[in-house]
């Protein structure tokens, strides 16, 4: 073993639930994790080697061949391809003088990756961490300059030298427009020691009751509410429990979870305490997304500040737990195992994470979001945030704004809110389509959906909104969501690994005018079998582009079938066969000369 | 404590939380299962023995019957889903099934008929997947394999509980790898273990090949679901990973 690995292993417990934090560490000091690496971790930690390198290969971040000095992840999100995207790719491979997919250089290695939280500002990449947004061929070519002139992504990214444990620093990188100040978010500072002083003074049982009065449910989609969470969890047996933050924003389109880590942490943090007494516990872990490692110095910080205020230390604390790219890890269960040092990978439920969470002991996984909700609603009472809103979906809820419009950002809404009103709020131009929550909901037609409420029985919206004017193809935004499933889905269940393929070829048949009606039954079909066989939400969700725009958007399809081909099979593309045997050709003719 | 269900209209009586698929086999009603293995933690990884209980899709490996509990094996969409996640299994991976060591003794091949599948309705994929000799006694034929994760949670390192068999990458990129040092130190009887476990013919022992002639093996002789619904028979065929 190096002594470089000796001195990592020797800053962490022997302990599997450091997994990730030793990949990373070994990540950034070597660049890959090596056969070497990979085995000394596996000596330290009692694991075979292979058990190392199944975590590992699991996340997008975490490279076990070289990848180069610097490691850039290029957004592939489709709100980036709206925006000069190509041109951003094209002026990397030519810069970096390397290729995307490809082995990369010493000093570079080139990635694309799903959304990294930056609709607001795209294109935009991560270099070691460090994000850069509004990329332009041109400000590609300086970014890479200063690379080769030895400068590091923070320095070029950050000129003016601002600590990286200050909102200034995160707000210089991401600048993100927030236009509303709330009633729930974004309403100022508070005197957070007083608030959880307050709600320490009262009755755990009160605490839960209050929550529950409010009517809050999870913010992070599923809609489930929070009382009654964070009632299982206190009712579970078992002195051991924790409280997680799920910050694995990695829905596309979505934003507003890093805004309020960046503007509101301590409103966040708070929430998680004020759960933490609720239902006894007195262990935190806050689970960021790799996209957002740029935020760890500065929410440390702020751990550090509640420290000193005395509203963390004494009975619960939180930990910080660095994700490394996985959509999937969005999923409590997943984030679990993330967090445990495993795959990412969904957990059979029952048992729900409120009996058999973090190590098997009961724990409540709340979104970013309702966490900062929860506090407020400490603040403010249970009856002032259930007069917002309508029933069954009651308060405000946070939305990011990306796409064809004038004023991407952060807005909050309060639930009952229609389509129209938030397209007339955000100066919607010229709007054909709305993807609301994502590629896992539901593709909006504004002409049929307009008059539609935000509500868990209608649009019940997680905080994903990208608007589409009538010059985007949706048939290519339909692809690339599909590919985004495929991509992502961790692979454990039959109907999401194979299921999504199939359906992301069956969109590309489509795209090339090669597909027939039946082409449309099969999709409608297979994407039903993936959906109700699936064993977690990724793959409940993932036929969700097609089945929602073939249902609203019909004639994208049926514009592009083609109704003969010929004498041959429509799906039958000569040209491209005859490209297969040029290849097929030019592969044997050496081993032919032997 | 026992309680009612209902499978396919028909009153059953059990244990409260027992699992789904051995009740209903019980009862005689056949749902085929790929990675399940009786006495063993469910894995829930293949779908297959998907049915509806009150009404939504479940993997009746991983549901524990309850009172009152109304399941529904056999109705037509439902058959439909069990058998298309068959075919995509074959779709996904290289299956020769006549050419195979492991013909007639493959469990996937076994339900392929039980499900009474023709020829996939997904395109097949032809994925190039290398084979992996680098064990003494164990070569991976990863072109079958179908990640049911049998081998990974249930064969492990008999002296330190090691995983001695691993999935690196995920979703479509997903490979079966295995340790090779620790698969070196497996005693004989535990590499026929887990080539018995593993469903398909991709976990195979070295040296040996063809023991048994085919036309005479597990499923040429009796039926997936027969041995499924005969007690006695399941233990005999599935009963393997035991330490």
């Amino acid at each position: 073993m190096t002594s470089g690995i000796a001195t990592i292993l020797n800053r962490h417990e022997p302990d599997r639930t450091g997994l990730m934090d030793i990949l990373w560490d070994v990540q950034r000091e070597f660049g890959y994790i090596s056969a070497e690496s990979a085995a000394g971790i596996a000596d330290r930690l009692g694991l075979s080697v292979e058990d190392v390198l199944e975590t590992a290969t699991f996340y997008h971040f975490f490279h076990t061949t070289p990848s180069g000095r610097h490691r850039i992840y290029l957004s592939n999100n489709v709100i980036a391809k709206m925006h000069g995207y190509r041109q951003v790719y094209e002026a990397l491979e030519l810069d970096t003088g390397t290729r995307f997919g490809g082995p990369g250089s010493a000093d570079f290695g080139l990635f694309e990756t799903a959304c990294i939280g930056l609709s607001d500002h795209e294109p935009a990449m991560l270099i070691d961490g460090v994000v850069f947004t509004d990329l332009t061929p041109a400000l590609v070519g300086e970014i890479i300059e200063g690379l080769k002139r030895g400068d590091s992504p923070a320095q070029i990214a950050n000129p003016a030298g601002l600590p990286r444990d200050d909102v200034a620093y995160v707000d210089a990188l991401t600048r993100t427009t927030v236009h509303t100040s709330g009633p729930v978010f974004f309403c100022g500072d508070t005197d957070y020691s007083a608030l959880l002083h307050r709600c320490l003074a009262m009755t755990p049982e009160d605490v839960i009751a209050t929550v529950s009065e409010s009517g809050l449910r999870g913010l992070g989609g599923a809609g489930f509410p929070t009382g009654n969470k964070w009632k299982f969890c206190r009712a579970a047996t078992g002195d051991e429990k924790y409280i997680i933050c799920n910050a694995d924003e990695g829905e596309p389109g979505t934003f507003k979870d890093r805004a309020l880590l960046t503007y509101s942490p301590k409103q966040v943090f708070v929430g998680m305490a004020i759960a933490a007494h609720g239902v006894g516990a007195r262990k935190g872990i806050l689970y960021l997304r790799g996209e957002y490692a740029y935020l760890r110095d500065y929410l440390a910080r702020q751990l550090v500040e509640l420290r000193e205020d005395g509203v963390l230390g004494d009975g619960f604390d939180i930990r910080i737990q660095l994700g490394a790219g996985a959509y999937i890890c969005g999923d409590e269960s997943a984030l679990l195992e993330s967090c445990e040092g495993k795959r990412g990978t969904p957990r059979l439920k029952p048992p729900f994470p409120v009996e058999n969470g973090f190590l098997g002991k009961p724990t409540v996984v709340n979104n970013v979001e309702t966490f900062a909700a929860a506090s407020r609603i400490m603040q403010e009472g249970a009856g002032w945030f259930a007069a917002m809103g309508v029933p069954g979906s009651t308060g405000t809820r946070l939305i990011s704004v990306a796409g064809d419009c004038a004023a991407p950002g952060i807005y909050e809404v309060e639930w009952g809110v229609t389509l129209r009103e938030v397209l007339d709020m955000i100066g919607a131009d010229n709007p054909r389509a709305v993807q609301i929550s994502g590629p896992a909901g539901e593709m909006l037609s504004v002409a049929a959906d307009a008059h539609r409420r935000f509500a868990y029985d209608d649009l019940s919206c997680n905080g994903s909104f990208m608007v589409f004017n009538h010059e985007r193809d949706l048939i290519d935004i339909v692809g690339d969501f599909m590919q985004f499933f495929v991509d992502e889905s961790c692979g454990i269940c039959v109907p999401c690994r194979v299921g999504n393929v199939m359906l992301r070829q069956k969109v590309d048949l489509v795209a090339a005018g090669r597909a027939v009606r039946s082409d449309l039954d099969d999709m409608v079909a297979w994407g039903g079998i993936v959906a109700r066989t699936s064993r977690c939400g990724l793959g409940v969700t993932s036929p969700n582009p097609i089945l929602t725009t073939l249902k609203k958007f019909p004639d994208i399809y049926s514009a592009r079938l083609r109704e003969r081909n010929g004498g041959l099979l429509p799906s039958f593309d000569p040209a491209a066969e005859l490209t297969g045997y040029a290849q097929a050709v030019a592969a044997l003719a050496p081993q032919e000369s032997l | 404590m026992s309680i009612r269900i209902e499978i396919d209209g028909k009153t059953v009586t059990c244990e409260e939380g027992r699992t789904l698929v051995d009740v209903a086999a019980e009862a005689g009603v056949y749902i085929p299962t790929l990675c399940y293995l009786p006495e063993h933690p469910a894995l829930g990884t293949c779908r297959v023995c998907s049915v509806k209980v009150n009404g939504a899709v479940a993997a009746a490996c991983a549901v524990e019957v309850s009172d009152g509990m109304r399941v529904e094996v056999n109705d037509p969409e439902t058959t439909d889903a069990r058998k298309a996640l068959v075919e995509m299994l074959f779709s996904e991976g290289n299956h020769n099934c006549p050419s195979c060591e492991k013909a007639g003794r493959c469990t996937l091949e076994a339900v392929g008929y039980e499900v009474d599948m023709m020829v996939s309705r997904f395109p097949y994929q032809f994925p190039e997947r290398v084979a992996d000799h680098a064990s003494e006694t164990i070569w991976l034929e990863r072109d079958r394999c179908i990640f049911c994760q049998r081998c990974v949670e249930f064969v492990r390192d008999r002296e330190t509980g090691k995983k001695i068999f691993s999935i690196s990458g995920r979703g479509s990129q997903a490979r079966i790898e295995i340790d090779v040092e620790l698969a070196n130190k497996m005693p004989a009887e535990q590499v026929r273990e887990a080539v018995d476990i593993c469903p398909v013919g991709t976990i195979l022992e070295k040296g040996v090949g063809y023991d048994e002639p085919i036309g005479e093996r597990r499923y040429d002789v009796e039926s997936v679901k027969d041995r499924a619904l005969e007690p006695s028979r399941r233990q005999e065929s599935d009963d393997v990973g035991h330490q």
